[in-house]
């Protein structure tokens, strides 16, 4: 019972270090913030149920993440989506470190140095979650001129993420 | 070379803002290359983890005078009755309406404010609010250790039932029994707990410069009981620090009272009345040292007879938990 238990701890611990990507693969594959939160919370659950049957010696990122597909599946089922045949490819497809603690410290850097106006526009979306067409109306624009900051901002911020990590390598 | 309609389609999937043609076109072109679901992986990686960086930073909006999409917390209304309206809004009032007087007068008898000037709270923003749509259940494991998990007692996400219609939404949460799985000594659990761990270390620079609240708020209700049962229910703040939530002597639901840097405790009787849901809240300023907030929401029975302690609860529930913090720049 003790071994189980322990067990059971460590696979915890595991969903404790890979928490960061697992937080970000389940924002990505939600359509908002709170099912996200939803979804690591049952993604949680079910790791806990099923540790005995996960070996320590394998890969957990992968077998969480596949847990958390299932928990997407059954939340879109549940809303009545019905097209999920990409999810299977598309998760299968994402890389091992895609979204890693390295990564997350460098665009925390990068969201520093981004210009003022581009932060205000990141911040909105990403801390006070408001979508784009929120973000419009509180700063009298375009719904349109939202979503090309937004991706302009971002993929900015993906280039500067990807310069240090290469400034770094080759140091 | 990356297609730019490609790369349109993939931004406005994250800001889930396809056309339902689009959407099909998207998802067709995912399923047959895997170039573009690698190019997904890319253009996501940002819009993924950016709300960790954003917290992480700490850093806040200018001229802010926006709520978080995420609900924030509704002042009591007369009679305890509860609002539905939420949602996105627009607030032009000042962050101290916002407060409400109450809170205002406890602030004020809590703190020697320095003369120039009373404190302006800022809008608060929120950490958290569940009201248990999505029908995710809490996990059964007592206190958590984790951060941004509901863990506890053991408890069912219900929807209507006994009389108790959910205060918001149509799932409410159901609280069982005082105990869990493997709890070590179950015996004389009373209080069904359920809890979350938050993890404020970034704001640690802000804790120390300002005077950081915590506001937890949640509504609990209990279908019709026999007059002399009596149940009470409460809302608990703690801050802790890292090395008492490693420690498992003190952090222990017996013994975290005595090694909490600060706590706040709202406990207040139910009523006997399934069609009214009673507000519990309370706020506690955040000390310097603080790295994690732990939110405790309980409900017990209130010993009308002394020798009596229920460990099971027939007919109690608890619905839309609002977590919040908010600062007073001078």
């Amino acid at each position: 019972m003790n071994e189980l238990t322990n067990h059971t701890l460590r696979v915890q611990q595991l969903f404790v270090q890979y928490q960061s990507q697992l937080k970000a693969f389940a924002l990505v594959l939600s359509p908002n913030f709170v099912q996200a939160d939803d979804l690591m919370q049952e993604t949680f659950l079910t790791i806990t149920a099923k540790a005995h049957e996960f070996d320590l010696e394998s890969n957990f990122l992968a077998w969480s993440r596949t847990i958390l597909r299932f928990k997407v599946l059954e939340a879109r089922r549940a809303a009545g989506v019905k097209t999920v045949d990409y999810l299977d490819s598309l998760v299968a497809s994402c890389p091992d470190q895609w979204a890693n603690e390295e990564r997350l410290h460098k665009l925390t850097e990068c969201i520093q140095n981004l210009a003022p106006k581009s932060r205000e526009i990141i911040l909105l979306r990403y801390q006070r979650e408001h979508s784009p067409s929120q973000i419009a109306e509180m700063l009298s624009r375009t719904v349109n001129s939202i979503n090309v900051a937004l991706s302009k901002a971002r993929l900015a911020l993906r280039d500067c993420m990807d310069r240090q990590l290469q400034t770094e390598s080759s140091q | 070379m990356n297609d730019p309609y490609v790369d349109r389609l993939i931004q406005s999937y994250l800001d889930d803002s396809l056309t339902e043609q689009e959407l099909v076109e998207f998802e067709s072109i995912l399923l047959q290359s895997e170039s573009v679901r690698l190019r997904f992986w890319e253009l996501a990686e940002v819009h993924g983890l950016a709300p960790q960086a954003v917290a992480a930073l700490g850093l806040k909006l200018e001229n802010d005078v926006v709520t978080p999409a995420r609900r924030l917390p509704a002042p009591p209304s007369a009679g305890n009755l509860w609002s539905r309206k939420f949602s996105f809004m627009l607030l032009r009032q000042s962050g101290l309406t916002l407060a409400g007087g109450v809170l205002l007068g406890a602030l004020i008898s809590a703190f020697a404010w320095p003369v120039r000037g009373m404190p302006e709270m800022s809008t608060p923003t929120s950490l958290t609010t569940e009201s248990f749509e999505s029908g995710a259940s809490p996990a059964v494991a007592g206190m958590p250790t984790i951060a941004d998990l509901w863990s506890g007692d053991f408890s069912e996400v219900v929807g209507t039932q006994q009389g108790v219609v959910p205060a918001d939404g149509e799932k409410m949460l159901q609280i069982l029994r005082a105990d869990y799985d493997g709890k070590p000594t179950p015996e004389g659990s009373y209080c069904g707990d359920l809890y979350r761990l938050i993890d404020v270390r970034s704001l640690r620079e802000q804790l120390a410069k300002q005077g950081t609240i915590a506001h937890a708020s949640a509504l609990f209700d209990m279908s019709t009981q026999p007059a002399a049962e009596e149940y009470r229910y409460s809302v608990r703040i703690l801050a802790l620090t890292t090395d008492l939530i490693a420690n498992p002597q003190q952090f222990d639901p017996l013994m975290i009272d005595e090694y909490a840097l600060a706590t706040a405790r709202q406990n207040v009787r139910l009523d006997n009345n399934p069609q009214t849901w009673e507000l519990a809240q309370c706020e506690l300023r955040l000390p310097a040292q603080t790295d994690f907030i732990l939110i405790h929401l309980g409900v017990s029975y209130g010993y009308a007879e002394d020798d009596i302690r229920r460990i099971t609860f027939p007919s109690h529930y608890v619905d839309d938990i609002q977590i919040s913090l908010s600062n007073y720049a001078h």
